[in-house]
């Protein structure tokens, strides 16, 4: 319980911190439109995200996200299409469902939810993509760090 | 199983685009000593290289394996992997690294980052390669037949175009006589040719086509089968009847709602639904001197919110019927919204207006009111655009009803897969596959669908013809390549046997219903049909211990990429 | 340079819009060859400029462009963008056809989307393809080029050449498919809808390039005439339709597009007051009723029932003046609104503007749908229609000339 603490006030101070690492789950259709127009717009954008795109966004599965959170990534996006819009026979609501769950269960283990970033049908223009992820590296940065505890946590919960 | 077979790498310059920010040279140096790369190659512009060229580069690395890096797929990306596979090259060699659009491009400023970035994302792009197992095609013979399921308007032209493009059909029907509702109206709106006129070439097609079976009487005992070959039990007069289709064109039409406790329907004489209207029409001049329709009948209210799109042609269409019956008949049609969009109907409304049929418009909180003791005798309504109150002499009210989705139609859905949306017609696929539903092979077209004027099933009906052709035509259907919007689908989900626990969650959450449970040994095990699987990966997610997975992006790529994300 | 009518007897496809596509994919995967005309420098006519479609709300560039890719991808589709049909002649059981393509002054399977060209060009004259577009490109446009050739200089790829001539391409086909779709109809002839007197009144696609997620103001909804945020608009149906001076038909697809258009500036910005001036409202398409219940009747716009009687621009920046008679309480009213959204002047668009090329035989409203000839038509060119019935009507007109094959005795 004292380390948790005394991390949390150490990384609390400015400047010392460096980015947060953010995955991005981006779906092949939607989510990487908007993610390629930011591209072809030259926004620039933090560093410090990942995309690793996926067919679908119910592809992603719980467990990649908690071990994302396990490695030490401290924000895991999931971007989709708008519900209606899925082109796998709306697979994209069971995903939404999912991960709403999720995201309450991670809180339960000390993850605060603000960590798991859902946006269904909001990123696929190239200004909406870019908003998305600044505004997610914002709300991070006001997080303290990703403690050992939780880490912990989610290396427990992750499958074999 | 992880690969030992190495890699080539593949750097695109793109004339100074990507290395003008990203040190390909660096990364060339780091990605020569990796354990998964053969050997790296820098070019100024992947794309404009002869893709004859590059194939022979990466067939000639060593593994036939290539990793790109390149611009986004959205760019040139995906027609660089498509040229290369077009040569040969095995789609599940290749892996496409977006290092332009997704790094150089957005991070101009920061070349230290953005090559850190880079050499990240190519070190997940080689975690996938290495791991990366095509997934297996299942093919199937396709047989050159096809059903169609019931010979009104939306089936006989499917039926017809079918036959006569050699394409051999069951046209199963359920009742004795084809033609559907066009035997129970009087005249085809809006071009008022006679059902028999309409119908004439499809029927004349289905007669003398030795290839076109028309099967009457018949019931569909049961379903079976997919894509390709769907093996479906006919019940026709007694006799069984097992046809084996390539595909199914389902055309079974709507039925006509009656108007059951409105409007004094069936309490007044005089009052009448619009089908009855047809079959007086049918026998010859009606004697009624003051006609009233009233339109949106059971319709666009609570209890169905749509609008049926025919009601309104067709009380023209009846308006100006019993006009020429009767020239010195009064018809009144009270509406809500006169429903002629297009040209054609929108034409036809104004000769109705100049025909003298006038039109009074009511509101949804303000219906008319019927008047009359044992015959029906007035038609009192609030003229919403005048704000009078009319009374209006009748001897005939005649109820538009829409047509609403048959309920006899419910067990051919279960057997089929389909599923119906909350009104009860068949679901289709949204808007550039109108005629296609979620169940691979299986069209839909005519009022099943939604409800249309003949003409449009008819259309339909072709469309539905022509998506069918494309499909049985030829010799063999693979598994992979039934995608409407890919040229392949991505993956088809493979279930590991001996982990699958048999706990159901992949066959209660697949879309598309791929996936069912076997029992294997005792036990009840997962089998995927690779002609339903599209490759969403749904199931993959809920799988509680990764037993199903898809080979193109297995659990442990992801891993392994989350790993390598951040070096 | 004349193309020989090959074994596969190709059809020849003038449209490269919603209905073209799919006309030309279902004409390929059934073995044909198909040449595609398209008129623009891209695929996906109309529908792909489009910011949402009803009744799914996709954006239109997700929704197409996996047909587009397909189309451009399949061996058996040759595509002509910058292209039109100048003459047909036939000759036995072919056409001759000659089309007119280019000049690409941009060579697209050379742009690597630098963007170098356009950084240059001191005249303005290059702009990308489109907000979304596959591949992604830069075109040229001939005729604002001043010839200067900086563009050529920093061009990495060799793909510009701004000396480029059209091409006069002759093509044997058996046969042809109409699919060139609709344009929007300049609407000022009627004196009062006052298009052309403020900017803030406006056609409804020009409308929705303006509220476009992928536009100018990035889904923003602000007033045109100096940028603020509007407190009213009124969209006007029927402006130019169902009216014997200009168009007597029903543009069928306006009142879904006017309510969709209403709903997602309600969406984006509650506050803006949003009034539709309709006469009959048309929503017989699949679930598109429900879609005016769920999205309407929830974001509270209001529906009036009157085809305005003049609209005008109020002195100075004060907004717009709209004169109507609501006709369901018969009162005559006067409003203020700080945008106007006219609906309903659509009408087919068989070439380039300014350009003679073959005109085939119109009925009296302009269509192709009961027009006597040889070749099927689909899709707005046929008669006025949405999408779901365009591609229907697309998927219909390659059977049919398949059907014609078999008759013609192959």
């Amino acid at each position: 319980m004292g380390n948790r603490i005394s991390h949390g006030v150490e990384g609390h101070r400015q400047g010392e911190r460096r980015a947060p690492k953010v995955i991005v789950f981006a779906c092949r259709w939607c989510a990487l439109i908007g993610a390629d127009g930011a591209g072809k717009k030259r926004v620039q954008l933090p560093l410090d995200f990942r995309v690793i795109p996926v067919e679908c966004a119910a592809r992603v599965e719980p467990d990649s996200i908690i071990r994302a959170f396990s490695y030490g990534i401290e924000g895991v996006g999931v971007l989709g299409c708008h519900l209606g819009g899925c082109r796998y026979h709306n697979a994209n609501h069971r995903a939404i469902k999912r991960l709403d769950l999720l995201k309450k269960l991670l809180a339960t283990v000390g993850i605060d939810s603000g960590r798991l970033l859902t946006s269904f049908g909001t990123g696929h223009e190239y200004h909406q993509f870019a908003g998305i992820l600044k505004d997610f590296f914002q709300e991070l940065r006001g997080l303290p760090p990703l403690d050992e505890w939780a880490r912990a946590a989610t290396i427990d919960a992750i499958k074999v | 199983m992880a690969s030992k077979r190495k890699a080539i790498c593949i750097l695109c310059r793109c004339y100074g685009e990507i290395s003008d920010v990203i040190d390909l040279d660096s990364l060339k140096d780091m990605l020569t000593d990796h354990p998964s790369v053969s050997s790296v190659e820098i070019l100024d512009c992947l794309c404009l290289e002869a893709v004859e060229g590059l194939s022979e580069k990466i067939r000639q690395s060593g593994t036939g394996k290539a990793l790109i890096a390149a611009c986004s797929p959205i760019a040139r990306g995906d027609s660089i992997l498509r040229g290369l596979e077009q040569r040969g090259l095995n789609p599940a060699d290749l892996e496409l690294v977006d290092i332009r659009e997704g790094c150089a491009w957005i991070h101009k400023d920061y070349s230290k980052g953005a090559t850190g970035k880079a050499w990240d994302l190519i070190n997940m792009g080689l975690a996938s390669l290495v791991r990366r197992e095509g997934s297996e095609d299942a093919t199937t013979l396709v047989r050159h037949e096809v059903m169609v399921v019931g010979a009104g308007p939306a089936g006989l032209a499917a039926a017809a175009s079918l036959g006569q493009l050699g394409i051999k059909v069951h046209l199963v029907e359920r009742s004795k006589r084809p033609g559907g509702m066009l035997n129970l109206i009087s005249r085809v709106a809006p071009d008022e040719t006679s059902p028999g006129e309409k119908l004439a070439p499809y029927l004349k097609e289905v007669e003398e086509n030795a290839g076109i079976t028309y099967y009457p009487l018949a019931r569909i005992a049961s379903a079976e089968g997919t894509v390709g070959n769907f093996a479906i039990r006919l019940q026709v007069d007694g006799t069984e009847h097992m046809i084996h289709a390539g595909a199914v064109i389902i055309a079974t039409g709507a039925q006509a709602l009656l108007p059951q406790g409105l409007y004094r329907y069936k309490e007044l004489e005089g009052v009448l639904s619009a089908i009855e209207l047809e079959r007086h029409l049918k026998a010859g001049p009606v004697k009624a001197r003051r006609i009233v329709f009233i339109q949106c009948v059971a319709a666009r209210d609570q209890a169905r919110p749509y609008c049926a799109a025919i009601c309104c042609p067709v009380s023209l269409k009846n308006a100006m019927g019993l006009r020429k019956g009767n020239p010195e008949a009064e018809v009144y049609i009270l509406h809500r919204d006169i429903i002629c969009p297009g040209s054609t109907l929108e034409q036809y409304y104004r000769r109705t207006m100049a025909e003298g049929i006038r039109f009074i418009r009511f509101e949804e909180q303000n219906p008319p009111v019927i008047e009359g003791t044992d015959h029906v005798q007035a038609v009192r309504v609030y003229d919403a655009a005048t704000g009078i109150m009319r009374e209006l002499d009748a001897d005939m009210v005649v109820l538009s009803t829409p047509l609403s989705a048959r309920r006899d139609t419910h067990g051919l859905a279960r057997m089929l897969g389909l599923t119906r949306d909350h009104l009860g017609f068949f679901e289709v696929q949204p808007l550039m596959h109108p005629v296609e539903t979620t169940v691979p092979g299986i069209f839909i077209c005519g009022s099943a669908r939604w409800p249309v004027l003949a003409g449009r099933a008819i259309t339909q009906g072709e469309a539905a013809a022509m998506k069918a052709f494309c499909l049985v035509s030829g010799q063999e259907i693979a598994a992979l390549g039934l995608s409407q919007f890919r040229g392949e689908k991505f993956a088809i989900a493979r279930v590991d046997r001996e982990a699958c626990t048999g706990c159901g969650n992949c066959v209660h959450i697949c879309p598309y219903e791929a996936c069912t449970l076997e029992p294997v040994n005792g036990a009840s095990k997962s089998r995927v049909d690779p002609m339903h699987c599209t490759g969403c990966g749904t199931c993959v997610a809920v799988c509680p211990n990764g037993s199903i997975q898809l080979p193109e992006q297995d659990a442990q790529v992801i891993g392994e990429m989350l790993m390598q994300s951040f070096s | 340079m004349a193309s020989e009518p090959g074994p596969l007897n190709p059809v020849l496809l003038i449209g490269g819009g919603a209905a073209g596509i799919t006309a030309a994919l279902d004409l390929a995967n059934a073995g044909r060859a198909v040449h595609l005309v398209e008129k623009g420098p891209t695929l996906g006519g109309q529908i792909a400029r489009l910011d949402k479609l009803y009744p799914t709300d996709h954006c239109a560039f997700c929704l197409l462009w996996t047909e587009v890719r397909l189309c451009r991808q399949h061996p058996l589709i040759k595509l002509h963008t910058l292209s039109f049909l100048k003459d047909i002649t036939r000759q036995d059981r072919y056409l001759n056809a000659m089309i007119i393509e280019g000049p690409h002054l941009i060579d697209e399977s050379r742009c690597i989307f630098c963007g170098r060209c356009e950084e240059k060009c001191p005249v303005d004259a290059i702009k990308s393809v489109g907000e979304h577009a596959y591949p992604p490109s830069y075109v040229i446009d001939a005729d604002v080029c001043n010839g200067c050739d900086e563009c050529m200089k920093v061009c990495p790829t060799g793909a510009i050449d701004i000396h480029r001539q059209e091409q006069e391409i002759v093509i044997a086909a058996e046969q042809l498919i109409w699919a060139t779709g609709f344009g929007d109809a300049d609407i000022s002839p009627l004196k009062e809808y006052g298009y052309g007197t403020h900017p803030d009144i406006m056609s409804s696609l020009e409308f929705e390039e303006w509220i476009a997620e992928a536009g100018a103001n990035k889904g923003t909804i602000l007033t045109r005439h100096n940028g603020s945020v509007p407190k009213s608009i009124a969209f006007i149906q029927c402006a130019g339709a169902r009216d014997k001076r200009m168009f007597p038909y029903c543009s069928s697809v306006c009142c879904m597009h006017a309510l969709k258009q209403a709903q997602w500036v309600k969406r984006r910005s509650p506050a803006v007051d949003c009034v539709v001036f309709y006469t009959d409202l048309r929503t017989e398409g699949r679930h598109y009723y429900e879609y005016y219940l769920r999205e309407i009747r929830g974001t509270s716009l209001t529906l009036i029932r009157g085809r305005p009687g003049l609209i005008y621009p109020l002195p100075s920046g004060e907004g717009i003046a709209l004169r109507y008679e609501d006709t369901l309480s018969q009162t005559r009213e006067m409003r203020r609104f700080d945008m106007v959204v006219l609906n309903g002047a659509l009408q087919t668009s068989l070439t380039r503007p300014g350009i003679t090329g073959h005109v085939p035989t119109l009925d009296g409203e302009g269509f192709l749908d009961k027009a006597v000839g040889h070749y099927p038509a689909c899709g707005f060119c046929k008669e006025p229609v949405d999408v779901e019935a365009s591609v229907a009507q697309a998927s219909s007109a390659a059977l049919h000339t398949f059907l014609k094959r078999e008759r013609n005795g192959k």
